[in-house]
């Protein structure tokens, strides 16, 4: 082998150390958890006290709060994308921020803004009202952090449409609704559609936040991510099933949204 | 160009390497400093924080690093790692269950707490004692996973007991969330967002500005028993005895007076 | 003289570096042909007439219609203008099929009323353009000579008052290149509008338009006939683009 040929293999053998590194990492914990427990373990723990009252919880929970941040993120991100100035620059620096704010943080601000104490505690209740510790922070408190995993991908898929597209629409006659209804949104479906799948599984594993500003109750604040923290208190076991529930439920919806946007993907080819 | 490149692979390749040997445990009397590494109940926050003073000023080459949390979090961390030295519990059961475990020795109940029920001081609240609990709006107590949680089941059991009219599920039915962590339902009634919840007296009294302390009677009170255990493959076996020997000592125990703590005694309530 | 149907226009606007100046005349029975070197400001010209560029001072005029007058303060958006646009990569509707390009714009226009009247339009297009064979085809499945007949046909389908064009057989290869600017200079003719087409072929340059406007730097302010063109050469460039005609 020539000299050249050697050092080319040495060198991608080195990247792809690298590469395997970080893989082995991700995929490890996952491997423990799965293997770490055997099925009669895991259909025990689907059957704990916690489980069901958790999931249902944490789906529809989670649901509300997808449509609320694609009802309202959608014309959000693809006003943003429309204007390039300052003041939409500084916009988007806003949105996106809550996903770098720890949810923990967050929880402490929601609590702040919507609790007792806050400035809109007489809109509730005549004696002070809040929101805090209801099934509403829990769906409040997934929207923040959720929503900017919606918009980021939102706005990119919004951007990628070709100018002279929305130019001709206008000079055509459309109005605002019909550029975005008929031409914006099924333009930007497979991206919508991946930024919703972030934010579904951002919202579905919300802790932090909603420990603090929902608290804990089973049935009514006490989701899927809570009861796994919750059963860890007492028999690891249960907390470790409850974990592959959450785990697999998360999977099955990326890879069944996955599957549905290739299939739009594939048919909307060359359309740049 | 090669040369640079090559220069740059070599150190690549050194980079796990090195962090394999920093990363590794190395023992401890490669530091200039030793640690003592105390997992304990969030309620002993502030008491063993005051302790480890006292601890350093005996052992001044020691540092003391804590690890507060939930009882039963604790006790699910040290069944699965090698760090720790003591473990103190805010009941016995984890403990026990770790001394069974073969993971803990030398179990002993260094102090008990008494619940008591807390209202937020500011808006004013017009629940004046236990037995009014049943009229509050909104009830934030510790999940019954928790110790905490599981004294006030306790408490609510007894008084439903004794005073009859379905208190307990009264006073359930007004829960709006079960924490776990009984310094979370200590900030939720600091806040106001509930209008009364059940925390230790300890607690209770480092917030005395923002809560008032109603007591619950005697006759349906519990007491949690504060349990203290050495780590079997703790790396500091000693110093852990010392720690040990320095709450069980007339400073260590009038300290635990001082926060509110109750001293241990020998009969079970 | 502004003819019923004429596109009149006088624009003047900064455009980066440069200033696009330009006032010209453009009558409904001939075409006009827009030519400069590259970055000249030609495209600009066109989205500046759409109102897709703001216009600092200019005055743009169809027929008795004013679009623009920044003096008085008259600027109509570019939904209400009724200009047709074809644009250099032909900007079909990726996700709908040939028809449903033409229902797109028959649904938008403010002059189409009836459900009769806008399915009645959309077979006419479809009709003299020859894509009633490919209706049902997805914008994306068609040739280069294709794509550019549906966007032209989508641009008049509702019936604009003006049209202009893009470099409309640059993305085509050579041959097609010349099959379809025959079509389209024919087609042209029975349109009867005020037709601006930007290219830096001279061959569209002769056979497309009936006069051509240079725009070298963003000015310009007439137009000729290609004969005279060719006689007085008037720059560099325009010695060039004639002489390149061979």
């Amino acid at each position: 082998m020539t000299r050249i040929g050697l050092a080319h293999r040495v060198q991608t053998f080195a990247l792809g150390t690298l590469a395997a590194l970080l893989l082995t990492f991700l995929v490890i914990p996952m491997g423990c958890l799965m293997l770490g427990t055997s099925w009669g373990e895991f259909s025990a723990g689907l059957r704990h006290p916690l489980a069901s009252p958790a999931l249902k919880l944490s789906l529809w929970t989670s649901a509300l709060a997808l449509v609320i941040v694609v009802s309202l993120g959608t014309p959000l991100a693809w006003l943003l994308a429309l204007r390039r100035g300052r003041v939409s620059q500084l916009v988007e620096t806003l949105v996106v921020l809550p996903v770098v704010i720890p949810p923990a943080v967050a929880g402490l601000a929601l609590l702040l803004a919507f609790g007792k104490r806050g400035p809109f505690s007489n809109w509730f209740s005549p004696e002070g009202g809040s929101l805090a510790l209801t099934t509403s922070a829990v769906v409040l408190a997934e929207v923040f952090v959720s929503s900017a995993f919606f918009l980021q991908a939102a706005l990119a898929a919004f951007r990628r449409i070709d100018a002279s597209l929305l130019i001709v629409a206008r000079s055509l006659g459309a109005s605002p609704f019909q550029i975005f209804f008929r031409v914006a949104i099924p333009l930007a479906g497979p991206g919508l559609v991946g930024g919703a799948i972030l934010c579904f599984a951002r919202a579905l594993g919300e802790f932090g936040a909603t420990l603090m500003f929902a608290g804990n109750l089973q049935g009514k604040t006490q989701t899927l991510p809570l009861a796994i923290y919750t059963a860890m208190e007492s028999d690891l076991r249960a907390a470790q099933a409850l974990s592959i529930l959450l785990l697999a439920v998360a999977l099955a919806l990326f890879f069944g949204v996955r599957f549905s946007e290739r299939r739009s993907h594939t048919s909307l080819e060359g359309h740049r | 160009m090669k040369t640079v490149a090559r220069r740059k692979f070599g150190a690549l390749s050194l980079a796990p390497l090195l962090g394999g040997w920093i990363g590794c445990d190395a023992p401890n009397t490669e530091h200039l400093e030793r640690e003592l590494i105390v997992f304990a109940a969030s309620s002993l926050r502030e008491v063993f924080t005051e302790l480890s003073h006292r601890f350093t000023a005996q052992h001044p080459e020691v540092r003391v690093a804590f690890n507060f949390a939930g009882t039963g979090e604790l006790k699910a961390q040290l069944e699965h790692s090698t760090s720790g030295d003591v473990f103190a519990g805010a009941d016995r059961g984890h403990t026990e269950a770790l001394v069974r475990a073969g993971i803990c020795q030398g179990l002993v109940v260094f102090a008990r707490n008494e619940p008591c029920m807390i209202v937020p001081l500011e808006p004013r609240s017009p629940l004046t004692n236990f037995l009014e609990l049943p009229n509050a709006t909104r009830i934030v107590v510790g999940a019954p996973e928790v110790p905490i949680g599981r004294y006030t089941d306790q408490i609510l059991e007894r008084a439903n007991k004794v005073l009859g009219h379905e208190f307990q599920s009264r006073v359930l039915v007004k829960v709006v969330s079960r924490e776990l962590n009984v310094k979370q339902v200590l900030a939720k009634v600091s806040l106001g967002e509930a209008d009364a919840g059940v925390v230790y007296r300890t607690d209770a009294l480092l917030a005395q500005n923002r809560v008032r302390i109603l007591n619950i009677p005697a006759e349906f009170n519990v007491f949690a028993e504060y349990t203290l255990a050495t780590l079997t493959k703790a790396k500091n076996p000693t110093l852990a005895r010392d720690w040990v020997a320095l709450i069980r000592s007339r400073a260590g125990q009038s300290l635990f007076a001082r926060f509110g703590f109750l001293p241990p005694t020998e009969t079970k309530p | 003289m502004n003819g019923p149907g004429d596109l009149n226009f006088s624009v003047r606007t900064p455009l980066g570096t440069l200033v696009l100046d330009v006032s010209l005349q453009v009558a409904a029975e001939a075409p006009l042909v827009v030519v400069g070197p590259n970055g000249a400001g030609k495209s600009s010209l066109l989205l500046a007439l759409l109102g897709a560029l703001p216009v600092r001072e200019g005055r743009i005029q169809i027929g008795a219609e004013e679009l623009l007058n920044t003096q008085s303060g008259i600027d109509c958006p570019t939904e209400l203008r009724r200009i047709g646009y074809v644009p250099q990569d032909y900007a079909l509707f990726p996700h709908l099929t040939v028809r449903q390009n033409f229902e797109f714009a028959v649904r938008c226009s403010p002059v189409l009323a009836t459900r009769l009247e806008r399915r009645e339009q959309v077979e006419a297009v479809l009709h003299d353009l020859k894509l009633s064979s490919l209706a049902e085809r997805r914008a994306t499945a068609l040739s280069g000579g294709e794509k550019q007949r549906v966007a032209l046909g989508r641009a008049l389908v509702s019936r604009p008052r003006a049209l202009l064009l893009d470099e409309p057989l640059a993305a085509l290869d050579a041959q097609a290149r010349h099959e379809v600017r025959l079509f389209l200079a024919e087609y042209l003719e029975t349109l009867r509008l005020p037709t601006l087409i930007v290219t830096h072929d001279p061959n569209d340059a002769q056979v497309l338009g009936k006069r051509v406007a240079v725009i070298e730097a963003g000015s310009c302010s007439r137009s000729l006939t290609w004969a005279e063109l060719c006689q007085a050469p008037v720059s560099r460039f325009v010695s060039e683009f004639v002489g390149r005609e061979r």
